[in-house]
């Protein structure tokens, strides 16, 4: 602060002491309300903050999430597309060990459990893959172009389709496996359950 | 003055982050300073409110707009208000120019401003704070600084974005005018 010489400088000196009344004699500070309006804003700001920030990094957990399920889905399609080749190129195998040919009607086999009757039923004609080759079967299709499907079909279906199924099932749903091609001929059959 | 400069600085990088702890500090060390320089400034205690709850709500919202290598956050909020109360200041006809020649001898002068000695304290703040009011912005801004919140001029000159130089030739003219207007006031009492 600047040193007055009151004698020297007496209106100096009136003005300084003039304003050093107005400084102590002015509020000391904003009103309490000011304050308490100003900390309930920041309490909001911050809480409205969070929220954002919560929304946003749950987000992006969902968006990873999502990528990675569909990564592992696109794993397992690709897992599943390679063993259906691989059990297709068994098939074919089995098919040139074993000649083309109409499955043959099982006999009723009455007295019998119906899986013993099955597996009696799918014992000839089948590789180790446990697949049947069917009529249209043709040796010469690539292993690329198979696909194996499995369905759920009424055993008269299934023998339709020539698979070894005997006549007491006809009327039970029976899952199978079948080798169809692009065109959706069916080259083999596996009785699943 | 650095020390408190990085002890502001890191209470504004707590209250960015939430701490509410870091926002008292910082209002509590500041809203008075502001308060008093928005009402030396503008004359107006509504516009003193307005101002720091201005100031304190850019702050709780653009926390992270100061930048340190540009000044204290002292200057920060200093210049916020000091933007703030020019715009809320619309009034500035009540900027009184005052004739620079005036060729009264100091001890004429003292006569006259003896007259403050006389008033009361109500009257004295009355009569002070319209003659503050009514300097020309830049003076005014000296005047509030330097004379009534004590800032020395080094840090005057920071939040004025000036020299210290600069704040003493305004605070020196800033003095003759406010001595000339108070003399004139004693003159038509």
């Amino acid at each position: 602060m600047r040193e007055i010489d009151p004698i020297r400088n007496p209106s100096e000196a009136l003005l300084s002491s003039a304003l050093n009344r107005l400084a102590s004699g002015s509020p000391k500070g904003a009103p309490d309300e000011i304050g308490g309006s100003l900390l309930r804003e920041f309490r909001q700001h911050h809480r409205r903050r969070r929220q954002k920030r919560m929304a946003l990094v749950g987000s992006i957990a969902a968006c990873i999430l999502a990528v990675a399920v569909l990564v592992v889905q696109k794993g397992v399609w690709n897992h599943g597309a390679k063993s259906a080749a691989l059990q297709a190129q068994q098939v074919q195998q089995a098919g040139k060990s074993a000649q083309p040919q109409k499955a043959p009607e099982v006999p009723s086999t009455h007295g019998m459990a119906s899986t013993e009757r099955l597996s009696a039923a799918t014992t000839s004609n089948s590789g180790a893959t446990g697949f049947v080759t069917l009529a249209p079967y043709d040796s010469t299709v690539s292993a690329a172009d198979l696909t194996i499907v499995r369905v759920e079909l009424t055993g008269s279906d299934l023998r339709l389709l020539g698979a070894p199924v005997t006549e007491d099932l006809s009327d039970q749903r029976l899952l199978a496996d079948v080798v169809v091609s692009g065109d959706g001929t069916p080259y083999a059959l596996r009785i699943v359950r | 003055m650095a020390e408190a400069a990085a002890a502001d600085h890191e209470l504004l990088r707590q209250l960015a982050k939430g701490n509410e702890g870091a926002f008292r500090t910082l209002y509590e060390r500041y809203q008075g300073r502001l308060y008093r320089y928005a009402l030396h400034m503008s004359g107006n205690a509504a516009t003193a409110e307005e101002t720091t709850q201005e100031v304190f709500l850019l702050l709780i919202k653009s926390s992270k707009g100061f930048d340190p290598e540009k000044g204290s956050v002292a200057g920060y909020l200093f210049g916020m208000a000091r933007n703030i109360t020019r715009r809320s200041m619309n009034d500035v006809s009540s900027e009184v120019a005052l004739e620079d020649d005036d060729d009264r001898d100091e001890f004429a002068l003292a006569g006259d401003l003896e007259i403050l000695e006389e008033l009361s304290q109500a009257d004295l703040l009355d009569t002070l704070r319209k003659a503050v009011v009514g300097l020309p912005q830049q003076y005014r801004e000296a005047v509030v600084l330097c004379d009534l919140e004590e800032f020395s001029y080094d840090q005057a000159a920071e939040l004025m974005s000036c020299s210290p130089g600069t704040v003493a030739s305004r605070l020196n003219r800033a003095r003759a005018l406010l001595k000339k207007k108070l003399s004139y006031q004693k003159c038509v009492r």
